[in-house]
This record gives C-alpha cells, structure tokens and sequence, in this order.
C-alpha cells in the first residue's frame, strides 16, 4: 500500500514538475482514489502549449502499461521533468487524456493499482 | 517462404518470444561442430569453477562445454519468460542478452539459480508478481560469482560450502532488487547497466567482510587468446538472424528503423513502442556488427570476454544503444586507451571500449561531446574499480559507468545553469 501511494505521489509530482516548466502559472491536481483505480486530474491556467506538444505528450504518455519496467524505474519519476520521465509516467497509467477549456490544459489520467 | 510471409503481419507476444530458440539452437550446432568428446568433462569443470572475473569459459572449458553453458543458460530463461507469459519489451531483450553473453564469462546454472530463488522469495515478500521483477533477477545474475566463489574459491569445503554458496545466493538475489533500484536515482538513468553499479557497491562490502575475515579474494585473468571460428560465426550469424527477421517483420524498415535514432538512450528507451518488433531487431543486429566490426578492426580476439560485451551491446539495442549515441562512446574510450599507451587490441581494452557503451544516454541526452567525454572518463575509472569488489561483480563496467554518469551528469548540468 504505501509503495503505492508513493508511486501516485511520484507520478503526480513528475507531471506537476512538467507542467510548470511549461507554464510557470496556477496549476491545480485532483487525485481521486476508488478501489484499485486512481484518477488524476491536472488543470494548467492561461496555458500557452500548442495542440502539437499536447498531442506529443499524450503520445508518450498513452504507452502501454510495462508492470516490469514500473517496478524497477518508478524511482526515477519526481526531479527532471523531461520527455524520458514522462515516458516512466506512460508505462505507469493505464489511459491519459487532455484537452484545452477556457485556455487551459486539462489533463486527466487513470490508473489501477496491479500486483 | 509462407513462414516469411507469416512473419510480414504482426506476431503474438508468445510467438515472438519463440524466436529466441534460434539462440539455443545455434549453440546446440557450436557444440555439435566443435566435436569435443570431453564436452561433459569440462562442462562440469565450467560449473565448478570460481567464476570470479576474469574467467573466460572458452578457456578453461572449451568452445564445446562453454557452448552447452551458454546454450542451456539461454534456454533456461526462454522456459521462464514463456512460463512467465512476458510479453517482449525492450528489457526483455536487454536481460536475455546481457546474461546470454556473460554465459560466457561468469554464469553458469549452479550460481544463477540461486540468485533467481532470492528475486522469486523478494517477490514473494513484497507482495508482487515474479513476473514484475524477473528481469531484474536476471541481470542480477551478475553476483553469480559470489555463490562460486564460495563454494569453490574461498577453500570452504562439502556441504558447508554448497550451503554457504546458494544462501548468500538466494540473500543478494532477494536485496539486489530494492538496492538497485534506489541506486537508481545516483545516475538518474544515465548508466544503463544499474544492476552493475549496484553489486559493485554490494562486491564492496561483500569482499571486506571475507578480506575481515581472513578471506582475501584474489582475482585472476583467464582469457582465451586464440581466433576460433566457429565462435566468430556464432556471432556475425546472430546479428544477421536478427537483422533479417527484423526486415521481414516490418513493412517499412528504414523508415522505423529512423524513429530510433532520435531517442536518448536514457532509461526508459524501450525501443519496441517506438519503432515496432521489426525494427528493433534490426537495430540489435547492426549495432552488434558495429561491436564485432571494431573488435575485428583493431586487431582483438573474439573471445569469451569480447562476446560478454557483444551480446550486451545486442540486447541494448532494443534498450538505449543506436549508432548514433554509440559512436561518440567508442570515440571517448578509444582516445583514452590510446593516451594511456593502451594496446588497442587486447582483451581487457577492447572490453572496456565495448562496455563503455553503458554510457549511451550521456551522448543522447547531452551531445556527441560530452558522449565523447564521458567515454574518455570511463577507461580510467573502470580500469581501478575491479579490484574493489575482487572481481565478484561480472558488470564492473556498470559499476565504473555508475560512477562516471553521477558525477558527469552533475557538472554538465551545473555547467549548462541547471542549478538557476
């Protein structure tokens, strides 16, 4: 259980790390725990990132879920806030979607906690 | 032809594991051609052996006996990743691989076993799925000389031995998971062989207790020195086994083939999700003809060592390794090698030429410069660490590529204003 929330904890801070790299502005995270399955939901205000970078992003992101890798490299998540750590995030979550409301970007991410 | 066209569509996940029997199978022939009748005889001499680096099994078994290890070790991990069901990954490539080569200089199935047995109870602890953490018991395998040491090397004897040997087996396989991983975080993914960097610190520690002890650990330097074809032909062939299926696995090559040449090589940089099966392969078998190309055109032998570093380079080209971020690596160590007057066909300088590599994501991350740099740094340090772990740890390259990656990658980032 607590490894558990540690890799929620750390998911949530690489992309944190991430989107205010972007867009040094207010950033808001919910995360929902239900049972084995977790939501995040990330909201970047008056954020200036292009469709293309969103598309990237959740190209990376949306990588099949890897239990082996997640394992062994959940514990690089949490410092760099580059590309490859989004990466570590895509095998860690098991859907990713985004979008743009009201000049924001909202990303929303699930996963379910497996053995 | 129909199984070339079959091999045109996308194939299962436990299909695609199948392919690796052609590893085993080419072993099994190696053994078959180099007709030694004391094959038996000196496959158990391999077992028996302390295993410590530098032990080359061509050496002290025989291309024969040294196959059958290999090949037995090989099909040993198929059977596991089938039992498994892995699905084929990137990683799984890299472990398969990494402990195909070192077969050659190091493991056996008397001191890997063990060692599976401690990541089959670490998981067991933990709480999680054997499968999650197999491929780290894999690398792992890389303490094996640990658990021969000290049956056969430290002068315990019987029983004692056998119990002392596969405890301490079955203790580092179950801890070197959870260390490694926190280790993880010194060279923030920059040194591809973590398991190395991890049991150098782990060899460290081991080898003072037993120096402590009254048990110092000499290491000895054990390599075949002579050309011998039919391990050479091993080699060029599997590259272009894999070249060949990876062209007939893919529609359009080239084109994928390209998609990996962008990418770091930093940790995660699997590149199945990027570039396809097809593609991947492709890649493992041209940066294994690089490797065997360099070792030829320098003069060096392809031997048990060479191959250890082969394979390894192979299986990370489906796991960080491209021509693009090698090239600045094997430039690095090549100068460093010459500066120190090195001959640059020896063995033991090609071997840290070779394994240099783990470098890779420095060189992807960062530039050809400082890929360079880091490639110089790595012939210096990896030439004094050995002895810190006695020779216990098969990837001291990891070790000495852990300590140049955390230092390096701090005063690139220091330099580039990381810290504003």
């Amino acid at each position: 259980m607590r490894t558990h929330v540690k890799r929620i904890a750390s998911i949530a801070d690489e992309i944190m790390t991430f989107l205010l790299l972007e867009n040094f502005s207010t950033l808001s995270l919910t995360i929902v725990p239900e049972g084995k399955v977790t939501t995040f939901r990330f909201v970047s205000e008056n954020c200036s990132m292009p469709q293309e970078k969103l598309d990237e992003i959740l190209e990376v992101l949306n990588q099949p879920r890897q239990i082996e890798l997640e394992t062994y490299y959940w514990s690089l998540l949490g410092e760099s806030g580059a590309d490859m750590s989004l990466s570590v995030v895509g095998r860690m979550i098991d859907s990713a979607h985004g979008h743009f409301e009201n000049g924001s970007v909202v990303l929303t991410f699930t996963r379910e906690e497996i053995e | 032809m129909e199984l070339f066209n079959r091999l045109k569509k996308p194939l299962p996940n436990r299909l695609r594991v199948t392919l690796l029997f052609y590893f085993p199978l080419i072993c099994l022939i190696g053994v078959v051609i180099a007709n030694d009748p004391q094959v038996l005889e000196n496959f158990i001499k391999i077992q028996l052996s302390p295993a410590i680096l530098l032990t080359d099994y061509l050496e002290i078994g025989g291309v024969a006996a040294t196959l059958l290890n290999v090949g037995m070790i090989a099909l040993m991990n198929i059977l596991l990743f089938y039992h498994l069901k892995l699905p084929y990954t990137g990683l799984m490539f890299a472990a398969f691989f990494t402990i195909f080569g070192f077969s050659f200089l190091g493991m056996t199935l008397v001191n890997l076993i063990p060692i599976y047995l401690g990541g089959l109870l670490y998981s067991r602890y933990a709480k999680i799925k054997f499968r999650s953490i197999i491929m780290l018991s894999v690398f792992a395998g890389t303490l094996g000389p640990v658990v021969s040491h000290l049956i056969f090397g430290y002068g315990f004897t019987g029983i004692f031995a056998w119990t002392l040997g596969i405890s301490m087996g079955i203790v580092l396989g179950f801890f070197v998971i959870p260390i490694a991983r926190h280790l993880l975080k010194f060279h923030d993914g920059f040194n591809l062989y973590n398991i190395g960097f991890a049991s150098g610190i782990i060899g460290i520690i081991f080898v003072s207790v037993m120096k402590s002890l009254g048990y110092p650990t000499e290491r000895v330097v054990l390599l075949y020195q002579s050309h011998n074809s039919i391990i050479l032909a091993l080699t060029l062939i599997s590259c272009l086994y894999l070249m060949t299926v990876g062209y007939f696995a893919e529609e359009e090559l080239i084109k994928k083939w390209k998609l990996i040449l962008p990418v770091s090589g930093r940790a995660i940089s699997d590149f199945t999700e990027p570039a396809g099966f097809g593609a991947t392969l492709f890649n493992m078998g041209v940066v294994g003809l690089m490797s065997t190309a360099l070792v030829l055109i320098l003069g060096g032998i392809v031997n048990g060592f060479t191959m250890a570093a082969i394979f390894t380079i192979i299986g990370f080209g489906a796991f960080g390794k491209h021509p693009k971020n090698i090239w600045p690596i094997f430039a690095g160590a090549i100068l460093s090698s010459m500066l120190l007057g090195l001959p640059l066909n020896s063995t033991t300088t090609l071997g840290s030429i070779l394994f240099a590599t783990t470098l890779v994501p420095i060189a992807g991350v960062y530039g050809p410069g400082w890929g360079i740099v880091a490639g110089f740094l790595h012939v210096f340090v990896v030439r004094q660490v050995g002895d810190f772990h006695g020779g216990l740890n098969l990837y001291n390259n990891g070790f000495a590529g852990g300590l140049v990656a955390g230092v390096l990658i701090i005063i690139i980032q220091t330099l580039k204003g990381g810290e504003k």
